[in-house]
């Protein structure tokens, strides 16, 4: 027990001042449907939405594939939808990735009043609607949309392109939106990169491509990584992209979720397809931690023996 | 450096590319909101200030069509919902988040590391799994969904922002000038008052701001937990979009957009002037 | 370990007294105990069992290498920590358990720790703020501080537009403003430069005599401890290890520790081989001998192996034909010309560390000794000081 009047006691009475109600509100409104929510993904779903308290596996079976039964089916239809979603996701975090690599070393090389401009008006579009942005590449792709009006005014095309409702358009979308999620850790790898080293490896004999591969592209891999991550969850468990963007034709695991609740009523359904997308996620994020420590720990063994 | 010059200037005409592809599908809106062509948004037919006059309730003079926003009292009221909802929760994840980030960067104690990563999950976790557990626990403890549903819901992730940019900023500080204040007599509650807040204060209000801005535009989440009469803007924009295209648009997101990049701007100054 | 019982103790009391009527210490720590915990979960002992007075204007220098417990005891002392066992006793008062804002000591921190969002005189007005004095007074007490530091007219600066010497007194003002019964500082001249720090310890050291507070400086510089304090106390590994004058500490260190910390030190290894009444007879492993008197508190016998204390500058070049004393001779390896002085580094074979000598560059010296030239040194023994135990501890 700790007494009171000691600076300890004072210490542990400020810190339960402090975390109490933040902790309380957290644990009620956030713990709290989290563990409903998982739950209800070992329920049975009632015949006219709600649940019925029986444990029952078979949300996950119909996923998965051992549900056979006269209600419940295994579908591969889910496990389709999951990969696209996978695939879509990973497609983003590729061409974002393309995207903002060059720019970040364009960046990099400017004077110090020019770059911090630049990386203003990189975040800026973060704190802009999303729903503004996504509406904008609607206006953009729709077959009436800026274009195809301009490609058939300019007579490259005379058919509308059918850019709108494909996967393409739900990974530009994605893309555009997440670009300074990828950006920022990207630059603050490649902002790191002494270009004295990049000189050196030229100044040891290595060609351009020797150089990338050996200097430019390890020294820059944790921005690389930490951007793909940052990038990837988000876009995994998209559902207001393909929304607009994909329509009925490109579904995603969210939209797939969103029609378990607001349309099939099925609740414990998406509540099990919303576990894995969670499953998922917390499975390459702890891949991403453990890489990320292995290197610390190969990295920084020399570098501390050289400091003591 | 001679070697890198040609490398040099196609990088900078990619980085032209690059911020073309940033701020042209958003130039487009604003342009666009001013177009009069009412058939086909994105063919240029003339100024007019028709739709802005439109989404304010006045009558419009170039077009008979029908007017699109069905009614402005129900885009005003999103409107206020948001503003309201964005105040109450942000000003309530401010005042979490910052104490959060007291806590773990000022004291000692068992479920430290907890707390920390616990402060990421709501970040990685996907907007529509967050907005579906806020769903299911409303509707199964029988609580009816409304504005208040909808701070309750931001705030649970609001905080985590929050608390992200205070401890940013508490990083900063340094420890030892809340012990000189204690030494000089200040109790605690006095050394919070005059030397942690006004150190950490640009922080807390960049804090307050990032989640403000964050609560306005909140779609996925809000979609799921507000009431019949609780819609708040980008859910409403989210229904007209799901409807159809239709000039009005362009107006109000212009105005959006220039509302956010307003705030943004004097929170990312604030952020910028602490050196 | 009752080191406080000696005779500096003694003597500082009796000067007090002779000022003030009976001393009684402003500050008592009695057998101070404190442990931390390691992140790695090992315990580190950061006090053991430290007893020490402070008495009233006594400049205390608490001296030690890092990691020695100084900084624990300090803050101990200003109530940032709590002790695990011990008393602290200010003007006779426990105040164990009292929090930091109610005790009556200030401490001028390593890095200032100034409030950088106040200008200098709020920074120096804080504790009267708090302390919700009346604001003529404040104003009044504020200025004539500034004045004191030496920086009258500097108030309405801010933090950041002053150098590190003068942000150095800005924290000191702080500190005194509210008359604190003890000053407590925190290594508080290490982040100035060499020629400022010379100046800012006399200036201290003016400023504790016209204020008549006591100090408490922490530092882990033999130097500044040496040339600035009434008394010197040296901690090592969690220990008082001794605490006195500093000519004490530099003249008859209590051990090995304090030796080597406290100035430099050639120790030979040496055998007790007779005790007599009043005299010790040492024995070098070379077969020399040598005589000392018997010190207060010092209990040797025969066979016990010890360590014989010289300082570089006991150091002679030619031994006069009678007088005891050791000889040693050897190469020179190493001249070092500092002005007043060579600086050589002899190897010998007797000592296993190469032997240091300091010899006067006066005119029979010439132009000095030469690296690899053969040298004799000759240390007398009223320079010599036996200290118990092995070199290694």
């Amino acid at each position: 027990m700790i007494g009171r009047g000691t600076a300890k006691g004072r210490r542990a009475a400020a810190l339960v001042g402090l975390l109490g109600a933040p902790t309380l509100f957290l644990g009620i409104f956030f713990l709290g449907p989290l563990a409903i929510m998982f739950t209800y993904s070992w329920l049975e779903p009632g015949l006219y939405g709600g649940v019925v308290w029986n444990f029952y596996h078979l949300n996950y079976g119909r996923i998965f594939g051992w549900a056979n039964t006269r209600y419940e089916q295994f579908d591969p239809a889910y496990l389709q939808i999951f990969a696209r979603s996978v695939w879509l996701a990973l497609c983003t975090v590729g061409l974002s990735l393309a995207i903002c690599y060059p720019a970040a070393f364009w960046i990099s090389r400017q004077p110090e009043r020019r770059k911090n401009f630049f990386i203003f008006l990189i975040t800026l579009p973060f704190f802009v609607s999303l729903i503004v942005r996504l509406f904008a590449w609607v206006l953009l792709l729709r077959p009436t949309g800026f274009i195809n009006q301009a490609l058939m005014a300019l007579g490259i095309i005379d058919q509308p392109l059918e850019m709108i409702f494909t996967g393409f358009a739900v990974v530009v979308g994605m893309v555009y939106i997440f670009i300074p999620f990828m950006f920022l850790p990207l630059y603050a790898s490649v902002e790191k990169l002494d270009m004295a080293m990049v000189e050196a490896s030229f100044d040891l004999g290595a060609g351009r491509w020797q150089t990338f591969r050996r200097v430019i592209l390890p020294m820059t891999l944790p921005g690389i990584v930490g951007g793909s991550i940052i990038v990837f969850i988000p876009s995994l468990g998209n559902f207001i992209v393909p929304s607009l963007l994909g329509g009925a034709k490109v579904l995603m695991i969210g939209n797939l979720i969103e029609q378990q609740f607001l349309s099939a009523r099925n609740w414990p359904f998406g509540a099990a397809l919303s576990m894995v997308v969670m499953a998922t996620i917390l499975v390459s994020l702890l891949l991403y931690v453990r890489q990320m420590t292995r290197e610390e720990r190969v990295t920084a063994t020399p570098l501390n023996r050289q400091e003591a | 450096m001679k070697r890198y010059g040609g490398l040099s200037r196609l990088l900078s005409v990619y980085g032209f590319l690059f911020f073309a592809f940033i701020y042209a599908p958003i130039v487009l809106i604003v342009v666009f909101s001013f177009n009069a062509n009412p058939v086909n948004m994105m063919i240029w037919d003339g100024f007019t200030l028709d739709w802005y006059r439109t989404i304010f309730g006045f009558p419009a003079r170039l077009t008979e069509s029908t007017l699109y926003v069905e009614s402005t009292r129900q885009l005003y009221g999103a409107v206020r919902n948001s503003l309201l909802v964005a105040l109450v929760a942000s000003s309530v994840s401010t005042v979490f988040g910052t104490a959060i980030a007291i806590a773990v960067a000022r004291f000692r104690f068992r479920l430290k590391s907890f707390y920390r990563a616990f402060m990421f999950m709501p970040m990685i976790m996907p907007d529509i799994v967050l907005g579906i557990a806020l769903l299911i626990f409303f509707v199964s403890t029988g609580v009816k969904l409304s504005v208040y549903t909808i701070m309750i819901g931001h705030c649970t992730f609001l905080i985590s922002y929050v608390f992200i940019v205070v401890s940013a900023r508490i990083a900063d500080m340094d420890e030892k000038l809340e012990e000189a204040s204690a030494d000089l007599g200040a109790n605690s509650w006095q050394t919070f008052r005059r030397v942690t807040l006004p150190l950490i204060l640009p922080g807390v209000i960049g804090g307050g701001l990032l989640a403000f801005i964050i609560s306005m535009d909140d779609l996925v989440i809000t979609y799921f937990i507000a009431g019949v009469d609780s819609t708040t803007l980008p859910v409403f924009i989210y229904g007209m979009l799901r409807r159809g295209i239709k000039p009005e648009i362009n107006a109000i997101a212009t105005i959006m957009l220039v509302f956010s990049i307003v705030v943004a701007s004097a929170g990312l100054y604030l952020r910028a002037r602490r050196k | 370990m009752k080191m406080e019982a000696t005779s500096p103790m003694a003597a500082a009391q009796a000067r007090d007294a002779a000022e003030n009527g009976p001393a009684r210490p402003v500050l008592e720590i009695r057998h101070a105990m404190k442990r931390f915990a390691t992140p790695e979960g090992q315990e580190v002992v950061a006090l053991d069992d430290v007893s020490i007075s402070v008495a009233p204007n006594e400049f205390l220098t608490l001296l030690g290498p890092s990691g020695c417990g100084k900084t624990t005891l300090l803050r101990v002392v200003s109530g940032f920590e709590d002790l695990d066992a011990g008393d602290i006793f200010i003007d006779r008062q426990d105040i164990a358990g009292r929090p930091a804002y109610r005790r009556p000591v200030n401490t001028v921190f390593q890095t200032y720790a100034l409030f950088p969002h106040l200008s200098v005189a709020r920074n120096v007005a804080y504790s009267l703020e708090i302390a919700k004095v009346e604001q003529a007074e404040t104003r009044r007490r504020v200025s004539e501080m500034l004045e004191l530091v030496g920086l009258a007219g500097f108030g309405e600066r801010r933090i950041n537009q002053l150098s590190g010497g003068q942000q150095q007194r800005v924290a000191l003002a702080r500190a005194l403003v509210a008359r604190p019964k003890i000053l407590l500082l925190d290594e508080p001249l290490s982040a100035l430069d060499k020629s400022l720090r010379g100046k800012m310890q006399q200036e201290l050291k003016a400023l504790q005599h016209e204020l008549g507070i006591s100090f408490v400086f922490v530092t882990h510089d033999q130097e500044e401890a040496l040339t600035m304090s009434d008394r010197v106390a040296v901690l090592g590994q969690g220990k008082l290890q001794q605490i006195g004058p500093p000519h004490e500490l530099y003249r008859t260190p209590s051990n090995v520790f304090v030796a080597r910390f406290v100035g430099e030190s050639n120790l030979f290894a040496a055998t007790v081989s007779e005790v007599g009444p009043a005299h010790c007879h040492f024995r070098l492993a070379d077969g020399q001998e040598v005589r000392l008197p018997r010190r207060d508190g010092q209990t040797f016998s025969a066979g016990d192996k010890v360590q014989l204390l010289a300082r570089p500058e006991d150091a002679r070049p030619s031994p006069p034909d009678n007088g005891t004393g050791l000889r040693f001779s050897g190469p020179v390896r190493e001249v070092f010309f500092v002005g007043t002085h060579y600086k050589l580094v002899i190897g010998t074979s007797e000592a296993d560390e190469p032997l240091k000598a300091s010899l006067p560059a006066g005119e029979d010296l010439g132009a000095g000794p030469a690296p690899g030239q053969m040298i004799e040194l000759w240390f007398p023994a009223s320079r010599l000081h036996p200290l118990a135990g092995e070199v290694g501890s």
